[in-house]
């Protein structure tokens, strides 16, 4: 069935009253709206920040180290810089396909202007279990984000560390919308799509619940730094069920 | 069956019920699924989402140390336990850092106390709170850690989420609060529609109530805190450790926002539709900042830390071009205005005051941010 975005007028509660003659209409209505609120506005959603270090060299000689993040760049990348990230969301009972946002910062070369720069990120989706809850494998092996696919580069002048009067520093990437016909079945991340969140895995014998269950994106990325990092259920037009 | 829900029976096609063709039982059976599924799992993914890199969130006192505040939407009176998951990391070896959460609704307050011991970097917990009969609809969460000095060992917070958990199926009988007293959410029992004998007066006007009110349902966009009273002895110099994010300043114009979704039909909903609730620290001649094309104003007393709650109004220009366009996302962030380059901390005005100490340096800073809406 089709699933409409609106929030659309409600049926005349008067209509229902007792003795009124109740129309197919109405009942339709409430199953739209219902179906609204179930695969719309009740999607998951996480949005994290990703709070970095404010040191600056400018300000060592003042009583503060900043505190401050006086320019939109962090910088301080370096070739082969590398990081990694555990994003916990808790998915919902009909949590499918996840769309991802990320904003990140890249250079294009080394500080100094040496070396070029292959930034890099990749998601995947680990199933937790357990108290305390730990990652017992992999549900989906998930993607690649890099300069052939979807990341930019950037300058990295007017960085934290580093001000001259560039302040725009950091860009956006993201797994495209465009949902599969199928669960994805490879083993090492594959080119942007949505993530998917399988009902259940099954590792080393053991089958765990994951779609209701928080799960851990994690996240590497290389010659790049994250900066944000936002994950949707990905809304369907048309859902059977 | 009692109030039952199953998250795979909870479409009731509209189509099955257009004029000329009877309305079965199957369609309003599905609908009181649906509406249960609503009311036990709407809203229950993240109200907290925030993440550290740099070692900026670290603490080398034995006591616990408040580090961080945020607000979160409640979902209603009967979702009453918070989930907290932290990853971490352990500068040392130690059994004994901890995590610590206290919760406040109204008058009421929880806590939680939580090991992050050196030989795991996952850790979890959750704890209840009565939440009062008074009209609430947020919650204000604290988070402290603990060192342990004899080892010594210092916890390093990577990130940090919590959401409330689901009220599983079957939903208790009776009512639910949601938010305002005179709010009470039905839940459907699916005993009665599994027959045909489904489809009464009071079925009907419970659907229309409960769908109105669960449109008033909230959720987390936007949760950010500042991190104060970041220490390290093992790590002494703040270019390795403990230089954390005090204030909202200008290099988070653009970057610090949340996507709420706002479809048709937004602006004919009269009731809360989005909010920013801001944490700062007064100054006697006000605060102004813009987000989200809304020019924020504070007038709290010169050097009091408190929350403030905005409304928002929707910018409908910034339509957002990321993640899932296929909905109404907009793009609700901190605006690169001359307003904010002027008074946020920037270039040229570095508050030398740290909070969590308060003097006329750092008057009229923001602390925190929650962007929360329907």
């Amino acid at each position: 069935m089709l699933i409409q975005t609106a929030y659309n007028l409600l049926p005349d509660k008067k209509s229902c009253n007792n003795g009124a003659v109740l129309y197919g209409a109405a009942v339709s209505n409430m199953a739209s709206a219902l179906s609204q609120l179930t695969h719309v506005k009740l999607l998951g959603m996480c949005n994290y920040q990703v709070m970095r270090s404010t040191f600056n060299d400018f300000f060592t000689g003042t009583a503060t180290n900043t505190g401050v993040r006086v320019a939109q760049g962090v910088g301080g990348i370096n070739k082969s810089y590398s990081e990694s990230h555990k994003f916990f969301y808790a998915t919902t009972p009909i949590s499918t396909w996840l769309g991802v946002v990320v904003a990140y910062e890249a250079g294009s070369s080394n500080e100094d202007g040496t070396l070029d720069m292959s930034p890099e990120i990749r998601i995947s989706v680990e199933v937790l279990s357990g108290s305390p809850k730990s990652e017992v494998g992999t549900a989906d092996f998930g993607i690649r984000l890099n300069s052939s696919n979807s990341l930019l580069l950037a300058t990295i002048s007017g960085s934290q560390y580093n001000l001259d009067d560039s302040r725009v520093n950091f860009h956006y990437a993201e797994s495209n919308i465009n949902i599969p016909t199928s669960a994805p079945t490879n083993s090492s991340p594959v080119s942007p799509r949505p993530l998917y969140i399988p009902e259940t895995a099954t590792f080393s014998s053991t089958t765990y619940n994951v779609r209701g269950t928080i799960v851990s994106l994690n996240v590497s990325c290389t010659d790049c730094k994250l900066r944000a990092f936002t994950v949707f259920d990905l809304y369907q037009s048309e859902v059977s069920a | 069956m009692g109030n039952t829900y199953d998250s795979t029976t909870i479409l009731a096609d509209p189509s099955s019920t257009v004029a000329a063709r009877n309305v079965d039982r199957l369609t309003p059976q599905r609908i009181a699924n649906g509406i249960n599924y609503c009311i036990g799992a709407g809203g229950c993914h993240n109200v907290l989402s925030q993440s550290y890199q740099d070692k900026v969130f670290i603490q080398d006192s034995g006591f616990f140390t408040e580090m961080s505040e945020w607000r979160i939407p409640l979902v209603s009176d009967d979702h009453n336990t918070l989930e907290v998951v932290i990853h971490y990391d352990i500068q040392g070896t130690s059994s004994t850092c901890k995590a610590k959460f206290t919760l406040q609704v109204g008058a009421v307050s929880a806590n939680l106390e939580i090991d992050l011991p050196s030989t795991a970097e996952i850790a979890d917990g959750s704890f209840s709170i009565a939440i009062p009969s008074s009209d609430e609809y947020y919650a204000t969460l604290t988070m402290l850690t603990r060192a342990d000095t004899t080892t010594p060992a210092e916890p390093i917070i990577k990130s940090v989420m919590a959401r409330w958990t689901r009220i599983s199926s079957p939903i208790p009988a009776g009512t639910i609060k949601q938010y305002e007293a005179s709010d009470s959410l039905t839940p459907m029992g699916t005993s009665r529609t599994n027959i045909n004998e489904a489809f009464t007066s009071r079925f009907a006007h419970n659907v229309i109530d409960n769908v109105t009110l669960l449109r008033k349902r909230l959720q987390s966009y936007l949760t950010w805190s500042n991190v104060y009273s970041a220490s390290s002895s093992l790590f002494p110099l703040a270019s390795d450790a403990g230089a954390p994010e005090l204030y909202l300043s200008v290099g988070h114009a653009r970057i610090m926002g949340g996507y709420p979704l706002a479809p048709t039909g937004y602006d004919k909903l009269t009731h809360r539709r989005l909010e920013l609730h801001v944490r700062s620290i007064g100054k006697s001649s006000g605060i102004e900042f813009d987000f989200f094309g809304n020019r924020i104003s504070i007038s709290t007393s010169a050097g009091s830390v408190e929350w403030t709650i905005h409304t928002i109004e929707l910018d409908y220009g910034r339509l957002s071009t990321r993640g899932d366009i296929t909905l109404p996302y907009y793009d609700a962030s901190l605006d690169n205005t001359q307003q904010n380059q002027s008074t946020l901390p920037n270039y040229g005005f570095i508050p030398t005051t740290r909070y969590p100490t308060v003097d006329s340096n750092n008057h009229g800073t923001i602390l925190s941010l929650t962007l929360m809406g329907i």
